[in-house]
């Protein structure tokens, strides 16, 4: 079913309607790029903010391996159940409420995913943005690095590097 | 290579080094290719299959996230690899995600991934599926062209025919060494045994060289020189033999009639260049088939061979005896001065055979005609000569035997079957052929002449002087003895009574008488009318009867003798001893003088018995009442012997030869001058 979608996804130009999926796809995808230290055997993703990814995420992810690992989304997740999570996906906005919501999740490794472009400048990881047509993959290094996360080089070869707003400075 | 056409072995060696080194070459180049070719495709293969992974892995996020862009990039990388003509990525679908065509404008890749048409020789194309750890993510084509690959291939192509054309001008130039080292003795021997065959010269060793086999060879082909040599010596000199015997008659030794004939060609020839005559005697025995007849054969062969030695013997060495037939020789004379020269030639081979011979204790004597052919300035050809001396020969032959006889052109003209004494004695009186000679008799006493016996004489114009011998017996045998006789005893008596008028003594003149002329009708009639007619006293004529006379009935020849004494001519019997040399009936006939016959003074030197044989025969005939006349004598010691016997007269060589001329010849002794009969008379220098 995720081939099929992914067909779908590559085959045509991101439409409205299939955003969400394609945007559950990537997710999907890039939890196969990026390594976590430590072992474990559940890969829990987050949905944190408004909007309705939370159940699309859900629907297609939950139960799937990921390089062995089982996935669980969780979606509105409480502030007690952020220090679960593997992969928090974060749908707000306006950068302090990504930065209040970062913050909360500082202690772990957790890998941030957002849809906002403001997302990765804000301190989140990644940011998969939506240009025109296409998905385009904004990652800030050092914020993997700083949660001793490893993307793989095949990753960064498709991504744009997005430094966190106040370390550009 | 036909059979017809030789090769020569230089080309062949040239040919074969070339050939095989070439195709050793040629081979060499063709695996190297071949194999490069091979493992240069592998190369690209697996080189084009490294790329495909790399690029594969390359772009798994690529293909993860749809990034069309990235995955150009990636493939883009593939411009560096200049084989590389297409690349084509497809998704997890099979679906043409991304793209790399090396050429613009060509399209290779297919939009659906496994579909792509056949690559075509000219390249090489590799399938790669991508995984990301197990996951199956899309896959990749990647093609390459072998133009490079080709490029490559003929450039060592290239290099290995330039190396191949090296390595067959190498082996070209050292075939040429190889071939010289092997053919150049061949080539020798093959020269050697050109010169052998074209020039027929053995001289032709080579230098044993080169090869093993090939020295072999020449020391072989030396071998056979030398053997070749050898027994070419031997061919030759077996031919010489050979030609030798064919050229000489085997029972002789003498050259035979070819070599003869070879012989005359070449005096013939050098006589064109010189004054000197040529002379050709053909000489044929007298009386060599009796011998052959009576004897045998081998008996006659042995004669041959002596009577060859005889002839041998007087014959010049310059000069050439041949035995051209049975009995039958030739004599080639060289260098001589003119018809007379062969005729004394001749003349003494008769006399050299004259002596008998003795064969296995038989006493032979064989006599020999003679024909003589001189070369004249102006010329007949050569066989003529031989022609001519063979008719001439033939002329002797059938003119009386034991003599010589020249051709001359008349005796060419005359029919072989003519020429016989018989046809030629007819007429000769009355041509004036027929003349007498007188030889004088001596008295032992006195040494005074006291008679000539008158000879015939047949001198013909082309046979020559014909001895007595021979025609007298045709004479006798064809009636003309009676002519004959009685013309030589006119001549006699005329010339006997010419004697009278010079000679103070009576010289009587003795003429002999045949048997048959003797016996026939009206002799003593003839007798007596030739007397009457020349005016002869009766007894200055002696009438010389043989033994033969006896034959027949004795008393009719009595008579007759009887009445020749009644005419008073005096009869002498002749040649006493040769024939039945009876005595016993001496007594009764009417004879006054015996002639003791010449055989018994030529037999004196066998021993004191002849001459006791002599000594009583003169005893007994002088008993008888009859004078004894020695014929024959004719050395000085005979003279002193028979002298001594008791002779009464003397006649022969010593004391004087018969002469046509007597009055002149022994006008002396016709004067009354007695010959001296103590030494030798020097013999009177006209012919017999």
């Amino acid at each position: 079913m995720l081939i099929v979608l992914l067909l779908v996804m590559a085959g045509s130009l991101l439409a409205q309607q299939d955003e969400r999926a394609v945007r559950a796809a990537f997710v999907f995808n890039l939890t196969k790029y990026v390594s976590w230290p430590g072992i474990r055997d559940l890969l829990v993703i987050g949905v944190v903010g408004p909007g309705d990814i939370g159940p699309v995420l859900k629907q297609v992810l939950n139960g799937k391996l990921s390089d062995g690992r089982r996935i669980t989304v969780v979606v509105h997740t409480s502030e007690s159940e952020l220090g679960e999570c593997d992969v928090l996906y974060v749908t707000a906005v306006s950068p302090a409420a990504v930065k209040s919501i970062l913050n909360r999740a500082a202690a772990r490794a957790v890998l941030t995913v957002g849809d906002s472009d403001q997302f990765v400048r804000a301190g989140g990881m990644v940011g998969l943005v939506r240009s025109g047509d296409q998905m385009e993959i904004e990652v800030n290094l050092n914020a993997l690095r700083n949660r001793h996360l490893e993307m793989s080089s095949r990753l960064l070869k498709l991504a744009v590097l997005v430094p966190t707003s106040g370390e550009s400075r | 290579m036909k059979p017809t056409r030789a090769i020569s072995l230089r080309a062949n060696i040239v040919t074969v080094v070339v050939v095989a080194s070439g195709l050793a070459v040629g081979l060499f180049t063709a695996l190297i290719t071949y194999v490069n070719t091979r493992s240069s495709i592998a190369q690209l293969d697996s080189r084009l299959g490294t790329l495909a992974d790399i690029i594969g892995q390359n772009s798994t996020a690529a293909l993860d996230f749809s990034d069309r862009k990235a995955a150009g990039e990636v493939l883009n990388a593939l411009r560096r690899e200049t084989p590389v003509v297409s690349a084509c990525l497809f998704d997890a679908a099979g679906s043409l995600f991304s793209e790399y065509e090396r050429d613009a404008g060509v399209t290779r890749c297919s939009r659906r991934a496994g579909t792509a048409k056949p690559s075509g020789k000219e390249y090489r194309r590799v399938m790669r599926p991508i995984r990301r750890v197990a996951d199956f993510v899309g896959s990749i084509e990647v093609t390459a062209d072998t133009g490079d690959l080709k490029l490559l291939n003929n450039r060592m192509l290239a290099i290995a025919i330039g190396l191949a054309l090296i390595s067959l001008t190498l082996a070209g130039f050292s075939g040429t060494l190889l071939q010289r080292r092997i053919s150049r003795p061949v080539v020798q021997l093959a020269a050697a045994m050109h010169r052998v065959t074209r020039d027929g010269s053995l001289d032709a060793h080579v230098r044993v060289e080169g090869a093993h086999e090939v020295a072999q060879l020449a020391a072989g082909f030396n071998r056979m020189i030398v053997e070749l040599e050898r027994r070419h010596q031997i061919a030759r000199q077996a031919q010489s033999q050979l030609l030798e015997q064919s050229r000489t008659d085997s029972l002789t030794g003498l050259p035979n009639r070819r070599h003869l004939a070879e012989q005359l060609e070449r005096e013939l020839a050098k006589v064109q260049q010189e004054k000197w005559m040529i002379g050709l005697l053909y000489i044929d025995l007298d009386g060599f088939k009796l011998v052959n007849d009576s004897l045998g054969h081998a008996v006659g062969d042995l004669l041959l061979c002596e009577v060859a030695k005889r002839l041998k013997s007087r014959v010049r060495s310059a000069d050439t005896l041949a035995r051209v037939g049975g009995d039958e020789f030739t004599v080639i004379l060289t260098g001589i001065n003119g018809e007379n020269d062969a005729m004394m030639a001749a003349n003494g081979l008769i006399q050299s055979l004259a002596r008998h011979f003795t064969i296995e204790g038989n006493e032979i004597t064989v006599g020999a005609s003679i024909g003589i052919s001189t070369r004249r300035p102006a010329g007949m050809d050569d066989l003529d000569l031989l022609k001519q001396a063979d008719s001439a020969m033939y002329a002797a032959k059938r003119t009386g035997k034991n003599r010589a006889v020249h051709f001359s052109p008349e005796l060419g003209h005359m029919a072989r079957e003519r020429l016989t004494l018989e046809s030629e004695l007819r007429g000769a009186i009355a041509r004036g052929e027929i003349y007498v000679d007188y030889q004088p008799e001596w008295s032992a006493e006195s040494g005074r002449l006291v008679r000539f016996e008158a000879l015939a004489r047949w001198l013909h114009p082309h046979l020559g002087q014909i001895p007595p011998d021979s025609f007298i017996p045709v004479a006798e045998e064809n009636g003309l003895i009676h002519s004959l006789g009685k013309f030589v005893m006119k001549e006699a008596c005329a010339e006997c009574l010419e004697w009278q008028k010079i000679s103070p003594f009576p010289i009587e003149v003795a003429v002999n008488v045949s048997s048959i002329q003797f016996n026939s009708d009206g002799f003593v009639e003839e007798v007596s009318s030739i007397l009457k007619a020349t005016g002869l006293k009766p007894e200055l004529l002696q009438i010389e009867l043989t033994e033969s006379v006896m034959i027949g009935p004795l008393s009719h020849s009595t008579e007759k003798m009887s009445s020749l004494r009644v005419l008073g001519v005096t009869l002498a019997i002749d040649d006493f001893g040769t024939g039945y040399s009876c005595l016993g009936y001496l007594p009764g006939l009417p004879f006054s003088t015996i002639k003791i016959d010449r055989s018994f003074v030529r037999r004196m030197r066998l021993g004191p018995e002849v001459a006791t044989m002599i000594r009583s025969l003169i005893e007994l005939s002088q008993n008888l009442g009859l004078r004894v006349v020695i014929e024959g004598i004719e050395e000085p010691w005979q003279l002193e012997a028979v002298i001594e016997m008791g002779a009464d007269e003397l006649q022969g060589y010593l004391l004087g030869l018969s002469s046509d001329a007597p009055r002149v010849q022994f006008a002396d002794y016709l004067g009354g001058t007695p010959i001296s009969l103590n030494a030798a008379v020097p013999a009177p220098e006209n012919g017999r």
